[in-house]
């Protein structure tokens, strides 16, 4: 009687190890979520206030981020509507994983800019670009500013 | 979920409350289980499978280790097992990307790998369940059995995300027995408005200083205003930290359980050894008590006791995040407490209070520098600014705006961080002939108020120690 109960024990203990090995496989594996571009955009923007924000087209994304919108899968870049607004978003669907790199470098570097023109004399911008998310997920690359930018990445998150 | 947040304060924490005090003896426990279960989710959603594995896993390896305490090779065997599983889940979750990004950099290779999201308050209940680990395993307390206890002590909300860390030892019994009285349950009201009071009335306010003064160029920057930017985040986490510290004691208060002291003025401290008897006990405590003690503590070689002071406090460094400015930060306070050791017990023992104090505090900021700047280079950086490097000057009109703008508040912060209004209150509501009750609710009540009002009109505003 006694052998099977240390059985058990053990069994269970290995077994649970296995869960959380399983776990973090899928968690992983999750990450490279192949959502639709339609549905992922849609959910984003049902808990984004675009208020503060204007709808960019492709010369703006080759202007602020210096990256050709036809090499992607697909690109949703808003841009603050007002010289003194810091609100901004981008979902960057890449074709590659290689793009990758090259997206969250060229964001990383449009946040550099953001930071720089408002240190200084914008506390409440230089704030809200500190704690801007940028988050790479499977294909997609995505990037908010502004005080919903977690509720926007939330979404984000969930509709992978 | 954040306990300064309005969901929390008029939807989660009265519900919770409302179903535990009505729920008869044997599901008290559940309730707590549940309600902290959705407290987690609420914030982190897929985590939460990642705490409930974690929490079968290390109920059953308890079993295991205590059913193998009489032969000691297997028990250690056992115990061996389940800290590598441990760290090596705290590790990939906390560490992965720092690790494998400072390989990428030092080395020629180009390692791939992605980077999962932290879980928050992984570090927190990582060490709660390692404390109980190790006490099965040195037999200090008994095992578990009851996996509803069990899950209870490793979720439970008041200080799941941020701490304190409880030790299993403390709270073994008030598991199972725990009596909840009004006057507890009053107190932890008390503890509880102190706490968000600091956090939101405080330490948010102090905070949009140091916001400032961080985003300023470093151009602009003159000493008067490097120190005051510094000083605003010295008063900012502690009165962020300790605030949550207090919230917590007081919502264990109110469920019937007692955790220990957190945080006891740790800014009137005159050494820095005395510091950190007083800054955030229950890590301290953990370190002493699972790592520098069973190093040797000071029992050893000096040679050795320099290692292990160097090691623990690397760790603790580490522990804080992942970033070689927080492993600098850890070394910092390593060193300084084998300078106070070895060469300054002596004349800080002889030196009037006031030079301790002084010498205590401003070594004391100087570390918080390397804790709130992104990177070790922009540390280095800003404490150039504070002793005149490439800055404006020794002191300038911005500086000074900034000093005379908040008098009221420094004046607010100093006092607050010392016992003194503390004690001058109590004295005031419990010395005086007649009870002064009414009062007390007066203020508390005020207190509350205007800290809901803040909170309806404030950004989030999140607690500093969560990316822990």
């Amino acid at each position: 009687m006694k052998k099977i109960k240390l059985d058990i024990i053990n069994i269970l203990k290995y077994g649970m190890l296995l869960v959380i090995i399983a776990y973090v496989v899928i968690l992983l594996a999750a990450q490279g979520g192949d959502a639709p571009a339609e549905t992922v955009k849609n959910n984003v923007l049902a808990v984004t206030d675009t208020d503060g924000m204007k709808e960019a087209d492709v010369q703006d994304f080759k202007r602020y981020y210096g990256l050709n919108a036809n090499d992607y899968e697909e690109v949703l870049l808003y841009l603050p509507k007002d010289v003194m607004g810091v609100d901004e978003l981008l979902i960057v669907r890449v074709k590659g994983e290689g793009q990758t790199e090259a997206v969250k470098e060229a964001a990383e570097e449009r946040l550099d800019t953001q930071t720089e023109s408002f240190e200084g004399y914008g506390a409440e911008q230089t704030k809200l670009l500190k704690s801007a998310v940028l988050e790479e997920r499977g294909s997609y690359v995505f990037m908010a500013v502004g005080e919903d930018a977690d509720v926007a990445y939330a979404a984000f998150k969930k509709s992978l | 979920m954040l306990f300064s947040s309005v969901v929390f304060l008029f939807t989660f924490l009265p519900v919770v409350l409302i179903l535990y005090y009505l729920s008869p003896r044997p599901l008290k426990n559940i309730v707590v289980l549940i309600g902290s279960l959705i407290f987690y989710a609420w914030g982190e959603p897929v985590y939460i499978f990642l705490m409930v594995f974690s929490i079968l896993f290390n109920y059953v390896s308890g079993l295991d280790i205590a059913r193998n305490l009489g032969d000691k090779e297997k028990a250690w065997k056992s115990l061996r097992f389940n800290i590598v599983v441990n760290l090596c889940i705290l590790g990939f979750f906390k560490y992965e990307g720092f690790v494998l990004g400072s390989i990428n950099a030092v080395l020629p290779v180009n390692i791939p790998y992605r980077e999962l999201p932290l879980p928050i308050g992984i570090s927190f209940y990582t060490f709660q369940i390692l404390s109980y680990i190790i006490d099965v395993y040195r037999g200090d307390v008994k095992v578990q059995k009851n996996l509803l206890d069990f899950a209870v002590y490793v979720t439970m909300f008041p200080q799941l995300i941020a701490g304190p860390i409880v030790q299993y030892a403390d709270i073994d019994r008030q598991l199972h027995v725990r009596k909840e009285t009004v006057e507890n349950f009053g107190e932890g009201v008390l503890f509880f408005i102190r706490g968000l009071s600091k956090k939101i009335l405080l330490a948010n306010a102090i905070g949009t200083v140091f916001d400032h003064v961080f985003s300023m160029e470093p151009a602009q920057v003159s000493v008067l205003t490097a120190w005051l930017g510094c000083a605003a985040y010295t008063f900012q986490i502690y009165f962020d930290f300790s605030g949550y510290s207090d919230m917590a004691i007081g919502l264990g208060k109110m469920f019937g359980f007692e955790f220990k002291r957190n945080f006891f003025y740790p800014y009137v401290a005159k050494s820095i050894t005395e510091f950190w008897r007083r800054w955030h006990i229950s890590l301290s405590t953990w370190f002493r008590d699972y790592v520098y003690i069973p190093l040797g503590g000071n029992r050893v070689s000096k040679g050795k006791h320099v290692r292990n002071i160097m090691v623990v406090w690397m760790l603790t460094g580490l522990w804080h995040g992942a970033a070689w400015n927080f492993v600098m930060w850890g070394l910092y306070y390593g060193i300084l407490l084998l300078i106070e050791k070895y060469i300054l017990a002596e004349a800080l023992d002889k030196a009037p209070a006031v030079i301790c104090h002084l010498y205590c505090l401003v070594l004391v900021m100087i570390g918080w520098v390397f804790f709130f700047s992104p990177s070790f280079g922009s540390a280095v950086n800003y404490l150039g600014l504070m002793f005149g490097v490439g800055g404006h000057g020794i002191a300038d009109r911005q500086g000074l705006y900034i000093l005379a703008t908040n008098g009221l508040m420094w004046l607010i912060l100093i006092l607050g961080s010392t016992p003194a209004v503390h004690n001058v209150y109590e004295k005031i509501i419990y010395g005086a002939k007649r009870s002064n009750t009414a009062v007390n609710c007066v203020v508390y009540a005020a207190l509350f108020f205007l800290c809901v009002a803040y909170l309806v009109t404030e950004s989030y505003n999140p607690f500093l120690y969560f990316r822990f």
